[in-house]
């Protein structure tokens, strides 16, 4: 099973809030409303909330990566 | 900025004994001709040699040329940059080292150029420096000339902004974009220019590597310490008698380095080394430590670009922190919410503060802002800038205060120490 | 079905402008804490996805129903159907540019933000076009409750603009004034198009309706009905019939397959002189000398010209294509 924590693209996010919205166990909007997002791995209970924000998110800005392997995208409709 | 060069160190091997322009032949007669080593020879004598990377990085430059050369050994092109941006206001150290020796660059250019295979070599300056442009194109064209090689070298000049001089800006205008950072990864060593593995070098780590590959990793090794090994140049102003660019062994004491440009004038208080996103350190704690980069980091310094500004008890470091903070903050590519909102709205705040206009509360908006922006862009900008507004925060802890209630203090009018430079409108 | 057509239609309206409104607040930002910015927008997901249910209604229902005479290809190919051309032709438009828009967002995560973007911005031009669709081909257009419908719509799409454009950055400023006075202005030009257009008289019969169906409705916005006696301009009707050869002359006898009350009997004498009877359900309509040519037949009956080509199927059996049109000396 691979671990895997949540990433923004801070060049695509535009600040709509969606994420914010959608998954505040791991996601704090900033004064300026820009996500700071925890980076820790995702446990399984909360990974439906974090596929969730990458869905919605308008300007598909999230992803999840491999914690091991930095870089590799785990694309967000992969079951682990 | 005036033209000094310490001709009294015996342990000169960047810098000519003598503020002249070498051309090619003067180049050959120091030098010798360039020797063409085998590529994984000279791999390995990189790595013996422990030279790390002179743009601020300090990564081991052995192994940033392996990885590209991993790249490239399945077959497949890449490009080399050489990085004359110098795009630090306060250092002038690649500048000098590219209008005093630029053969002496030009060759450890072509030695990278060669072992990782590249296609296209390109060196990279800033429109402000158009003497390096110049002193540049004509060494290009001396060796073209003598038909030492047949390798064709661009000369290329992106926009002179503060991250223009990033390693993935930097990528992105040799591609032909708008001089702007990206993401990582993909790393340029793994994509780059045209997405071809792409080296980054700084043009003072190649002229040490060009050296390692005539004299050897033990010669290079002979001087400074095991951590950090050979010479550094940097670049010393502020209070000192005869500001200008050094070569120093990294063993060498920051004192000693300050009484080789002439010394104080005045007495020591605070010392700025590494640049813009350096740090500020008390004079007394760094007076005594050597430029070796375990030292440093014992004061929780680092050398960074080889910046190193001195500031007597009549400098107003409130002010002067305030002018580069605001400067940092004007220099955001525009691409990334926290840096480019944030960073304003910090220097506006920090502003604030210096004039005397803002309540106690915003000193702890300036700490907690200051972590919220840190890690949150595509490159380091506001990191760098947040490591600079923190050390002053701490160094400069009492005029904060003496600022905070009742504004400018008497030095606040004075000459500024660090230069700020007219911000440039182009990403091009 | 003609009025499930409409039902619908007004419908996939009503949830376009919901639509446009809340894509709108979506991309404003704005939120409240009853109203998360993500129910804003799955509710203008999902009020999408619903104007295409409605939509496809509307089509399907408009295709069935024999009124009109729609084909499968008049809902594909714009500005070819025979009911009202041009406007019936925007609402093939406004539906295309909606099929891309939902496609797009269907795979948008695939397509990359720009892509997707550059598409979805065609929703401003699908929403008005699907109004005007609406006014030019709707049979309800002067009904007091269609245009109180339609009066809503373009004012909350309208209002949801202004309210867009008036909260923007401050940067800019120009485009935003023109995009407001620009919104502002399209009402006005709306209101003067309607004064002239859909609510004159005589409209349906300008915006291309076939003038059978105007005769046959008599709803249609002429005060008169078409009187029985006298042959209507602008048919082009297939008729079918039989044909009864002798030595001296021939006769054919046609039915209008459009209407059938209307007869014709052509009588061809072997000099070459022919007269044309027209009847409609046994009573004259007219009756004149006619030309009579190798395939055709042409006549002038009262202030009409009517032309009819024949053709033999063999065993005595002809068809034939009835075309009139106003006479002009």
């Amino acid at each position: 099973m691979v671990r895997v924590r949540l990433r923004v693209d801070p060049i695509k996010c535009k600040a709509h809030g969606m994420c914010g919205e959608l998954f505040p166990e791991r996601i704090r909007m900033d004064d300026w409303g820009y996500p700071v997002i925890d980076q820790r791995a995702l446990p399984d209970d909360v990974l439906e909330h974090a596929r969730r924000a990458i869905a919605d998110c308008p300007r598909a800005a999230l992803w999840v990566e491999s914690v091991d392997e930095p870089g590799a995208r785990v694309r967000p409709d992969d079951s682990d | 900025m005036s033209v000094s060069i310490d001709a009294g160190n015996p342990a000169h091997r960047l810098l000519p004994p003598r503020p002249v322009p070498e051309d090619l032949d003067a180049h050959l007669a120091s030098f010798g001709p360039r020797p063409q080593p085998e590529s994984n020879a000279l791999l390995d004598a990189l790595d013996a040699s422990g030279l790390c990377g002179r743009g601020g990085a300090d990564f081991p430059t052995g192994r940033k040329w392996r990885a590209v050369n991993e790249h490239t050994k399945r077959g497949g092109d890449a490009v080399v940059v050489a990085n004359a941006a110098e795009c630090e206001p306060a250092s002038f150290k690649d500048r000098f080292l590219v209008t005093y020796r630029p053969h002496l660059v030009l060759d450890g250019l072509e030695h990278a150029a060669e072992t990782v295979g590249a296609r296209r070599v390109v060196i990279y300056t800033t429109k402000s420096h158009s003497d390096v442009e110049a002193a540049l194109s004509a060494a290009i064209r001396e060796r073209r000339r003598r038909d030492d090689s047949d390798r064709f070298i661009e000369v290329l000049v992106g926009p002179n902004r503060y991250v223009a001089g990033e390693e993935t800006a930097l990528v992105a205008r040799v591609s032909g974009h708008l001089a702007k950072p990206k993401i990582v990864p993909p790393r340029p060593f793994q994509s780059g220019v045209d997405h071809l593995p792409t080296l980054v070098q700084n043009v003072e780590t190649l002229a040490h590597a060009a050296l390692i590959a005539r004299f050897g990793a033990p010669w290079f090794r002979s001087v400074g310490t095991p951590r950090s090994p050979g010479t550094a140049l940097l670049t010393v102003s502020g209070a000192v008698r005869t500001p200008g660019v050094l070569e120093a062994t990294c063993d060498t004491t920051v004192g000693a380095i300050v009484d080789r440009a002439g010394g104080v004038d005045g007495q020591p208080a605070t010392v700025l080394l590494g640049g813009y996103f350096g740090r500020w350190v008390a004079a007394d704690r760094i007076w005594s430590k050597t430029i070796d980069a375990h030292s440093l980091q014992s004061v929780g310094v680092s050398l960074g670009t080889g910046v190193l500004v001195v500031a007597t008890a009549t400098t107003c470091g409130i002010s002067e922190t305030d002018r580069v903070l605001t400067f940092l903050a004007s220099q955001t590519a525009g691409q990334c919410g926290p840096c480019h909102v944030g960073l304003p709205a910090i220097a506006e705040t920090f502003h604030k503060v210096a004039t005397g206009r803002a309540r106690p509360a915003a000193l702890d908006l300036l700490v907690r802002w200051s972590h919220d922006v840190r890690g949150r862009g595509a490159c380091r900008h506001p990191d760098g800038a947040m490591l600079f507004l923190s050390s002053a925060m701490e160094v400069f802890a009492k005029d904060l205060r003496h600022h905070l209630k009742s504004g400018p203090c008497r030095y606040s009018g004075q000459r500024p120490l660090l230069p700020v430079p007219a911000t440039e409108a182009g990403w091009w | 079905m003609w009025y499930a057509t409409r039902a619908s239609g007004y419908t996939a309206l009503i949830l376009l402008s919901a639509s446009v409104v809340l894509g709108v607040l979506t991309s404003s930002r704005e939120s409240r804490p009853e109203w998360p910015r993500f129910v804003v927008q799955s509710l203008h997901r999902n009020v999408s996805l619903l104007v295409g249910l409605f939509l496809v209604i509307h089509i399907l229902t408009s295709i069935i129903d024999p009124f009109a005479k729609l084909t499968f290809l008049d809902a594909f190919v714009p500005f070819i159907a025979s009911y009202r051309p041009l406007w019936l032709g925007l609402g093939v438009v406004g539906f295309e540019l909606l099929i891309a828009i939902t496609a797009t967002s269907l795979v948008r995560h695939r397509l990359g933000w720009r892509t997707w973007r550059g598409v979805h911005l065609f929703a401003y031009a699908s929403w008005p076009v699907g109004v005007i669709h609406g006014l030019g081909t709707g049979t309800d257009t002067k009904s007091l409750w269609a245009l109180g419908l339609v009066a809503v719509c373009v004012g909350a799409v309208i209002a949801a603009l202004v309210w867009r454009l008036a909260h923007a950055g401050p940067r800019f400023t120009a485009l935003r004034f023109l995009g407001i006075a620009g919104s502002v202005a399209s009402i006005g030009a709306l209101i003067l198009w309607m004064a002239v257009g859909p609510l004159e008289h005589g409209w349906a019969k300008a915006a291309g309706t076939p003038a059978d169906l105007l005769a046959r409705s008599g709803a249609g916005p002429t005060t008169a009905p078409v009187p029985v006696t006298h042959l209507a301009a602008g048919l082009n009707d297939p008729l079918i019939g039989t044909l009864v050869s002798s030595p001296t002359h021939a006769t054919a006898t046609l039915t209008d397959t459009r209407d059938r009350a209307l007869q014709f009997v052509i009588v061809a004498n072997a000099d070459g002189s022919g007269t044309l009877t027209v009847t409609r359900s046994g009573g004259d309509v007219c009756q004149a000398p006619a030309t009579i040519g190798n395939t055709s037949v042409t006549a002038r009956c009262g202030g009409v010209l009517a032309a009819i080509q024949i053709v033999n199927q063999g065993n005595g059996a002809i068809g034939g294509t009835l075309t009139t049109q106003k006479a002009t000396a």
